[in-house]
């Protein structure tokens, strides 16, 4: 029941989003950044950067782990190494997207014209925030848990791995940080 | 705030709160959103599409983020959206990629048959039989 009622609460305080503290201290705060980057444009581009950077690539990192996970469930069983492997690196992109998800939007969505949507995104932060711990929690469990097996798997040779023959399928990836730089200088300099 | 500005040493810079005005064949808008959301469409486009083989391929795909870019950037202008909602709109634009031209055309078809209909109620004249 007191669960039941910490969400009710936690529902009626994000309905209720006009009449928020939040939203109170946004339409006091009339600058085109959050106030704690103290009006320093630069901060605010890389924050600005880097959380939407680290939301794309999250999710590349979640569907391109999801789908592995999905295209060998015939053949590989959910308890070998390699599915242990793939399990942990979902889940810490999970994490990633999710963290760097919430505070994008709240980043991006920074307006003192419209306090209500800005207080909802800031107040979505606070909820979501403890998911991605979740997640992140669950990751690092997971490698306490699996250290055995899959340290002893991983020490059979062949031992060192060719890295760099992979390098031009990180080319995605580098596509989506340099237009998340354009982005973020986008808004800054056309705030 | 300009790009001296974000250039510049990372002292506190008064922030300039007057937002630019751009003006394209007599439409005005603010450039921030527009550029944004053509840029969300951009990084969508890339994480989603970019797997495609073949020239033919390659082309269409590019056509298609090309047109995803220009109904986003004129959805944003039509509605003047801020930053956050011109993102969101160019990543759903960019996920929907081809449905567009389905979308597109169901709503023309629609809007084609509802005029034929009328059409023919205006050819057919009233219920009235001629005396």
């Amino acid at each position: 029941m007191t669960a039941l009622g910490f969400i009710a609460s936690l529902s009626a305080r994000a309905s209720d989003a006009a009449n928020s503290l939040s939203a109170a201290m946004v339409s006091n705060t009339q600058t085109p950044a959050p106030p704690s980057f103290n009006n320093d444009p630069q901060l605010f581009m890389w924050n600005l950067f880097l959380m939407t950077a680290g939301f794309f690539l999250g999710a590349m990192m979640v569907g391109r782990q999801g789908s592995r996970i999905w295209g060998q469930r015939r053949y590989d069983h959910p308890l070998d190494p390699v599915s242990l492997y793939r399990l942990i690196t979902l889940l810490a992109g999970m994490a990633l997207m999710i963290r760097c998800g919430a505070e994008a939007v709240s980043l991006w969505g920074w307006n003192p014209d419209d306090p209500a949507l800005t207080a909802r995104a800031l107040m979505a932060k606070r909820m979501v925030d403890p998911i991605a711990l979740a997640f992140g929690f669950t990751w690092m469990a997971l490698v306490i848990l699996g250290e055995p097996g899959i340290e002893h798997q991983l020490r059979k040779a062949p031992l060192p791995v060719d890295m760099w023959s992979r390098w031009p399928v990180l080319g995605r990836a580098l596509i989506v940080i340099a237009l998340s730089f354009a982005a973020a200088l986008v808004a800054v300099i056309f705030r | 705030m300009r790009f001296a500005a974000v250039a510049g040493a990372a002292a506190a810079t008064p922030i300039a709160t007057a937002p630019v005005t751009w003006d394209f064949l007599g439409y005005s808008y603010h450039p921030g959103p527009v550029l944004i959301s053509i840029i969300a469409v951009a990084i969508t486009r890339a994480i989603v599409f970019l797997q495609t083989k073949g020239r033919r391929q390659v082309v269409l795909d590019v056509l298609v983020s090309m047109l995803c870019a220009l109904i986003a950037a004129l959805w944003t202008q039509a509605h003047s959206l801020d930053l956050l909602q011109a993102g969101v709109t160019g990543i759903g634009v960019a996920a929907i990629g081809l449905g567009i031209i389905s979308m597109a055309k169901g709503q023309v078809g629609a809007a084609l048959r509802e005029g034929f209909q009328a059409m023919l109620k205006v050819l057919a004249g009233t219920n009235n039989p001629p005396a």
